[in-house]
């Protein structure tokens, strides 16, 4: 049996489901204080640990059940995609646009810039990136800014390689050397020649960190350095309910599957775009 | 060949030292050390005293150097709160860790290239889209979620399995699997691609053309070339592993040097930290060395760290 | 004193000519050795009691050390190694110690062991965590085999807690291996000695067959180390261990009556307080920390957040197990969020925001205590957003009076007595104080200086009442270590969360 591979035009059936899962992310981001059912910080002592709604004959009101304090958890499932998205986008996008150009310039100017960048990131990879993780949001303390200052100062090291050895073999080209000869400024000529070149290198890589950075953050909520508890997040919310998985199974299933479900969708994207933008990048990652 | 090894293995040390002083200067920054190594209500003179004797109330340059002279010699310090050799403490634990992690790889191995491989062969099939399923969101799920929902399937309900520890090889399926699924559904992905494309080739085409049997064709002929790839990322996967192995330990409540990397960073004991961060790099810089060294020596086509992502 | 000790030895020697004649007569192989296994959440960091500083340590090691003193849970003194401990002058001290005791090799426990032990906790050298509770003493003088004179600086009423802190280092085992030897080889008088230690897995001790004391009721200790709480639970459900630490009030609710196995919440002497820091505005305001004090409802978040087991609600900030004062002579704080919300706009309080800092995961539910009581001050018009922080930069600020204006802070006290916790948490300038007030000031070092019983309760009755009026903090709860133990053991835990296998009993089958 074959699956259709095609459906509704040109898109496969994964990018399809990719944008689904990604539009309903956004969408919840966007129009949570609509969407939710009540405010997500809403405790309520007396209803703490309730079961969802359609498990007990009683209406309870809690779609998805309630956590330890009696907050609902659908509300801080949806509340909770705003800081997967924010966390997601500034990581990714900061620590794609440093990336990039340290890369970029290490691949043009070479010589002890390049050694110097390339030196840094084999550092930065050497050291496990959770140990490194604890350590820096120890001495910063969690927050939204610490934890993307983690995720930027780890993570640009992928695309200054990337950025790196795509600015090298375009600098052999023929393009760098004209532009050269005419008396092109560098930043000109990496601007214009090389960055078209890596760019979609670069846009496969960012799609698939996403998911990463998604995952990284609950497993630094897990212990205990992940964002602030006020602001609900899915990984904070699966640390919450770790403890009681056996009494409580839904405090951390459903934004377990919230998590499963939107970096899946992104993997799903980054291959597509990897399929139609580079084939010669298939089998990465 | 030598020229680049040298090469390489200086850029190892220098990358081992900056290590190392990135990971003291976030130590340093921390609050106070002796927060946790004294009762709450010892009095100020006392601290001060106690800060004297273990020398942290000496300038961070000082600190450094005296760290970075005896580390050169192979001492890592005494343990802040265990008063014993810190990378005595580290090595104890090591061979739990690695035999975590080459057993998670071996788990990945035998489920994923097998997988991988069916998955080629059958593509776009039911068969590809459950296997690529599968993979997909073994990539998109938290280990340590996995690893709980483990513990309360198989080793609560079904007693399948003891909850954690290290003891016997029944303690160790659980761990190894979890920490696996990443790497599992990676490798499985990779295999995928790299038989999609060996099998689209002359050589397989003339192996099938002389009649044989298909099974000869994909294991002998096709998997061997295929192999290359999937070989080459073995090394970075291993490099993971170890680091997702820092939040298998701590569910599973393995004894390796994860969780004594987590509870040394918790417990601000700085020389422990510094240990298994040096242990854990050199690992990490010797597998990236030995990779790179494979990659060269089986593709001669070499292109400078053009190995893409990863 | 010492008749008790020689009728329970000589009771302990007839069961075992007993025993022993039985087995000679029966012709049995050997007999099945009697095992206990007690799951822990955290692995030991050391056998050397000289370098421990954490109560989880010395609940190990106390199986392995004599003390020369013993407290039971009703506050009164125990002889351990010292039979006879009296005071001769305000400053002066006379301990006679019990005669026969050895060390597992052989060593007499005698004075010079006991000056060895001080000896080495006052040379700063030995960076021994315990320097600043023994540092009173000025003078230790070995007059006899057995006999000590101990003089302090200055009048101790805490002279007594001291030694039943105190465990005893032998001084040749010592000298001649040196502490990092000792620290996985220890060598002691207590009931057990190390067997194994497999770090971050168990610990196994078995009995020294020669205990002053008594043969222990089990040969043979396990302590396992079970990080997961789940775990735990399994271990204990499964039979694989007899008692468990460290249930948390969710899951030893649930676990409560389900199966060969019983529950028990233990208070401690861990007092969990809403604490103020006048530095930082409106702490300094009496209205703002009235208005708290009547905006938290305590009786809710035990309740529920702790389901009931897993705090013990206190009226003051002395923990209601420290026997022999008035803790509930003060009344509570009531539960009146109208009213706090009136003194509030009284005083031109409505709606501010402030921060409110909390451990992380250092005590236990201290992130979902201060998360309620921030959602009960919001209902208020406080708004209060919660700063999880990492215990070591905590202790910064606390050391350092650098909390913000309202902060969730738990009070030690291992002395049995008020002074030094509220000189630490309440006195201008103590050591964790963020609070000072001249009159509290002069009401506590009236009080401390009291040695009769019956005055010092009274006066520090008076400073606690004075704390309450003041609001120098808001009482919540005792921490209750909650713990999981089998059908098979009688025993029941302690306040100050110490563990003496010596304590244990197996039930009859």
């Amino acid at each position: 049996m074959k699956l259709p591979t095609r459906v509704a035009g040109r898109l496969p059936s994964k990018a399809i489901i990719g944008f689904a899962v990604m539009a309903a992310v956004v969408v919840c981001a966007l129009l949570a204080p609509w969407l939710a059912p009540y405010d997500p910080n809403d405790q309520s002592l007396p209803d703490r640990l309730s079961k969802p709604n359609w498990l007990v004959d009683e209406d309870n009101g809690y779609f998805l059940g309630s956590d330890g304090l009696g907050r609902d958890i659908l509300s801080r499932i949806i509340y909770g995609s705003r800081i997967s998205l924010t966390i997601g986008i500034l990581a990714v996008g900061l620590s794609g646009i440093l990336g990039s150009l340290l890369g970029m310039s290490a691949g043009y100017f070479g010589g002890w810039w390049e050694q110097l960048v390339l030196r840094l990131a084999d550092i930065i990879l050497s050291i496990p990136f959770i140990l490194l993780a604890i350590a820096i949001v120890a001495v910063l303390g969690p927050s939204i800014v610490n934890l993307v200052i983690v995720f930027v100062a780890t993570r640009w090291v992928r695309y200054a390689r990337v950025a790196a050895a795509q600015t090298l073999s375009v600098k052999e080209g023929d393009f760098v050397a004209a532009a050269n000869a005419m008396g092109a400024s560098p930043i000109r000529t990496m601007r214009l020649h090389v960055l078209p070149n890596i760019t979609s290198a670069l846009i496969v890589l960012a799609t698939l960190d996403f998911g990463f950075v998604i995952i990284i953050e609950s497993g630094l909520s897990f212990l205990g350095l992940g964002v602030p508890p006020q602001i609900p997040s899915w990984g904070g919310m699966l640390a919450d309910g770790r403890n009681i998985l056996n009494l409580a199974w839904w405090i951390s299933t459903f934004p377990g599957l919230a998590i499963v479900a939107t970096v899946t969708a992104f993997n799903l994207l980054g291959d597509w775009l990897r399929d139609k933008l580079d084939p010669t990048l298939r089998g990465q990652g | 060949m030598t020229r680049y090894l040298v090469w390489r293995l200086s850029l190892a040390v220098l990358v081992l030292f900056g290590v190392s002083l990135i990971v003291f200067m976030l130590l340093h920054l921390t609050g106070d050390p002796t927060a946790l190594l004294l009762p709450e209500d010892t009095p100020e003179e006392i601290r001060e005293q106690f800060r004297h004797e273990m020398g942290f109330d000496q300038p961070l340059s000082v600190q450094y150097g005296k760290f970075l002279w005896k580390a050169l010699q192979g001492d890592f310090g005494t343990s802040y709160r265990q008063r014993l050799p810190a990378m005595a403490l580290v090595l104890e634990r090591l061979p739990r860790t690695y035999q975590l992690t080459f057993s998670a790889l071996l788990i990945a191995m035998i489920v994923a290239i097998p997988a991988g491989v069916m998955a080629a062969v059958y593509r776009n099939t039911w068969v590809d889209t459950l296997t690529m399923g599968f993979s997909l969101i073994g990539q998109a799920t938290p280990t340590y979620w996995m690893g709980l929902l483990f513990i309360i399937l198989f080793s609560v309900r079904l007693r399948w399995f003891p909850t954690g520890g290290a003891q016997g090889l029944e303690s160790l399926v659980l761990p190894a699997t979890t920490l696996g699924l990443y790497s599992m559904a990676r490798i499985a992905r990779m295999t995928r691609s790299s038989m999609l494309e060996v099998l689209r080739t002359n050589y397989v085409r003339t192996a099938r053309a002389k009649g044989l049997s298909e099974r000869v064709v994909l294991y002998k002929h096709a998997l061997r070339n295929a192999a290359l790839p999937i070989v080459t990322i073995l090394g970075l996967e291993l490099g993971g592993l170890l680091g997702g192995a820092v939040i298998t330990e701590m569910v599973f409540s393995w004894p390796g040097v994860g969780r004594l990397a987590v509870n040394a960073i918790h417990g601000h004991d700085y020389p422990v930290v510094q240990a298994v961060v040096f242990i854990i790099a050199t690992t990490f810089v010797l597998l990236n060395l030995l990779t790179d060294l494979t990659y060269a020596l089986l593709d001669p086509r070499i292109r400078y760290d053009g190995k893409g992502g990863a | 004193m010492l008749q008790r000790g020689s009728r329970f030895l000589l009771a302990a020697m007839l069961v075992s000519a007993l025993l022993l004649s039985a087995g000679c007569g029966g012709g049995q192989d050997t007999a099945e050795l009697t095992e206990i296994v007690i799951a822990i959440p955290t692995d030991a960091t050391t056998m050397d009691p000289l370098v421990q500083s954490s109560t989880r340590d010395g609940a190990i090691l106390r199986n392995m050390f004599d003390t020369l003193l013993k407290i039971e849970n009703d506050g009164s003194f125990t002889p351990q190694l010292a039979v006879s401990v009296e005071q001769e002058s305000p400053t002066a001290w006379l301990i006679e110690l019990r005669e026969g005791v050895t060390f597992s090799n052989g060593e007499p426990v005698n004075a010079e062991a006991v000056k060895f032990t001080l000896d080495m906790i006052q040379d700063p050298e030995n960076k021994s965590p315990q320097l600043s509770h023994y540092k009173g003493f000025s003078s230790i003088e070995v007059t006899d085999d057995l006999k000590l004179k101990i003089e302090t600086a200055s009048p101790d009423s805490l002279f007594k807690v001291r030694l039943a802190n105190l465990m005893i280092l032998p001084p040749n085992y010592y000298r001649e291996n040196g502490g990092e030897h000792f620290a996985t080889n220890p060598v002691g008088s207590g009931a057990y000695t190390l067997e194994t230690w497999v770090k971050d897995s168990h610990i196994t001790m078995e009995t020294n067959g020669d205990y002053w004391q008594g043969d222990p009721p089990y040969d043979v200790v396990t302590w396992r180390v079970v990080p997961e709480e789940g775990s735990r639970i399994a271990d204990l459900q499964t039979g694989t261990a007899q008692i468990v630490l460290n249930l948390s009030p969710d899951q030893a609710t649930a676990l409560d009556g389900t199966g060969d196995f019983q529950v028990q919440a233990a208070a401690t002497s861990r007092l969990m307080t809403v604490a103020f820091n006048i530095n930082e505005w409106p702490g300094d305001q009496l209205a703002f920390r009235q208005a708290v004090a009547l905006a938290i409802d305590v009786e809710a978040i035990v309740e529920h957040v702790l389901s009931g087991v897993g705090g013990t609600i206190a009226p003051s900030v002395l923990s209601p197990v420290i026997p022999n004062f008035p803790k509930d002579a003060v009344d509570p704080f009531e539960y009146n969020p109208e009213r706090a919300r009136q003194i509030l706009a009284e005083n031109g309080l409505e709606n501010i925001s402030i921060e409110f800092e909390t451990t992380n995961n250092h005590f236990p539910q201290d992130r979902q205590v201060a998360e309620a009581i921030a959602g009960q001050l919001a209902d208020v018009g406080i708004d209060a957003t919660v700063i999880p922080l990492e215990y070591g930069v905590f202790f910064q600020n606390w050391r350092n009076a650098e909390e913000s204006p309202a902060y969730l802070a738990g009070h030690g006290n291992i002395w049995w007595d008020p002074e030094p916790q509220l000189k630490a948490f309440f006195q201008t300038g103590g050591i964790l104080s963020s609070y000072g007030d001249e009159e509290l000031d002069a009401l506590i070092a009236e009080a401390s200086a009291k040695s009769d019983l019956v005055e010092r309760s009274a006066a520090f009755g008076e400073v606690l009442q004075a704390i309450h009026d003041q609001v120098a903090a808001v009482p919540l709860y005792a921490v209750n270590f909650i713990y999981g133990v089998s059908n098979e053991v009688e025993w029941e835990p302690r306040s100050d969360a110490l563990i003496y296998v010596m304590d244990m009993e197996p039930t009859s089958k």
